[in-house]
């Protein structure tokens, strides 16, 4: 049988099999108690309320606490077993030091700039890295649906990232902004840090338009830092929620679930290999540019 | 804990489960059912791997975990689905079972597979 021939054959008992349980199971109707948009609900777990703020300890701030801690004490861990002829995981580990020094912040800003800078574009990296995993791992933190074993309600199971939570990403980025808008006064002064928005050779009166087009950008980096991390992240979740079974069950067709569950699986393979480095990747590498920009007196 | 334990750490909590549903009055079907398709899918990832394992060439090697990871997936949700099928409860019991399963097995994978010795 050629390669073709297998395709076409795979492909028709697949189709053969979702027809089946079609004709089987059938279906029964949509599906109006489920609510996909709880997963992403966010439920005050324990009220806080400072000046009218809302600072209530609740899932998203689960997922960071657990991303921090994940964060600092694997480093720790890490750091004090460092030894002369490296194992397995320490050689993993100075790859990933490699990758945040050498290609993220060495390439990308001047050596000094990169030396003092790196830790934090380091530690950036890895959160958000971490983050992003621990998105992937079914927790008990939905609390809108329970499972009651022994008379105890557990929360149900869910997927969930601090970073699907476009809080988490803005305060992240607020904060590269503010450091490498600081970076860049403490350089060149205000007045310079501001000429140097202007791309090399603009000047007389086309500068005023261009000044302004820039200052418009240099706000469109919040925007796009931020939500770039936010939206992958949630459409990821979402897909794997839908295709892995949410589609089946809203639409109430169990066949629906047969055809889904294969792009599901294959999502959840293309998020965990690769959206989840590659977003805590260009986070990191976007800021060292920006630094690195700022440091070097713009364009 | 050894690492290595940890790897089979889904097992065991396999094995706890078991005197929970009793105690808990949880359908033993569903237990059974979850049990069944994670035993089955874990039997199946362990002989593909060994093939894989055999093979030089990449383009079959990437084609056989990709495939075993889709049927893995088919296995443990089809079990869930054959379960429910005959009681919605013990569809649902097992359902939440093959998750817990899931979390421990992938959390451990995480942690275990940098320590993990290249594959020759």
């Amino acid at each position: 049988m050629t390669r073709k021939q297998k395709i076409l054959l795979g492909a028709f008992v697949y189709l053969a099999v979702a027809v089946a349980l079609y004709v089987i199971v059938g279906s029964d109707g949509k599906n109006e108690e489920f609510k996909p948009q709880n997963e992403f609900k966010l439920e005050p777990w324990v009220d806080i309320h400072i000046a009218g703020i809302d600072m209530s300890i609740n899932k998203a701030v689960l997922y960071v606490f657990l991303a921090c801690a994940i964060t600092t004490g694997t480093m720790i861990w890490i750091a004090r077993r460092m030894q002369d002829r490296p194992n397995r995981v320490q050689t993993l580990i100075e790859g990933a030091y490699d990758l945040t020094y050498t290609q993220i912040a060495r390439g990308n800003m001047p050596s000094a700039t990169a030396a003092k800078y790196f830790p934090f574009v380091a530690t950036l990296f890895f959160f958000i890295w971490f983050s992003n995993m621990l998105g992937y791992i079914p927790l008990p933190t939905n609390t809108h649906e329970t499972i009651d074993i022994f008379g105890i309600a557990f929360p149900a199971f869910a997927l969930y990232a601090a970073t699907a939570n476009l809080s988490v990403p803005l305060v992240l980025t607020l904060v590269v902004w503010g450091g490498y808008q600081m970076e860049g006064v403490r350089r060149h002064g205000l007045i310079g840090h501001l000429k140097g928005w202007l791309p090399a050779g603009v000047s007389g009166a086309a500068a005023v338009p261009i000044f302004f087009i820039e200052v418009i950008s240099q706000f469109m980096r919040i925007i796009s830092l931020s939500v770039r991390l936010f939206a992958n992240i949630l459409a990821g979740h979402l897909l794997i929620l839908f295709m892995g079974g949410g589609l089946a069950v809203l639409l109430g067709l169990a066949a629906l679930g047969w055809i889904t569950l294969p792009i599901a699986i294959a999502f959840f393979m293309l998020e965990v290999g690769l959206i989840a480095t590659l977003q805590a990747f260009i986070f990191a590498t976007l800021t060292s540019i920006y630094f690195g920009e700022a440091s070097a007196g713009g364009h | 804990m050894p690492l290595s334990a940890l790897r089979y750490l889904d097992f065991a909590v396999l094995l706890l489960a078991l005197p929970i549903f009793i105690a808990a009055g949880l359908p033993l079907l569903g237990w059974g059912g979850a049990a069944f398709g994670w035993t089955l899918q874990r039997a199946v990832q362990y002989f593909i791997e060994k093939r894989a394992r055999e093979s030089d060439d990449p383009r079959v090697v990437a084609g056989l975990l990709t495939a075993s990871m889709i049927a893995r997936g088919w296995i443990v949700a089809g079990s869930i689905f054959v379960v429910g099928l005959s009681e919605r409860e013990a569809g649902l019991a097992a359902a939440i079972l093959s998750i817990t399963l899931f979390t421990f097995y992938f959390t451990s994978q995480m942690i275990t597979r940098p320590f993990e010795e290249p594959k020759r």
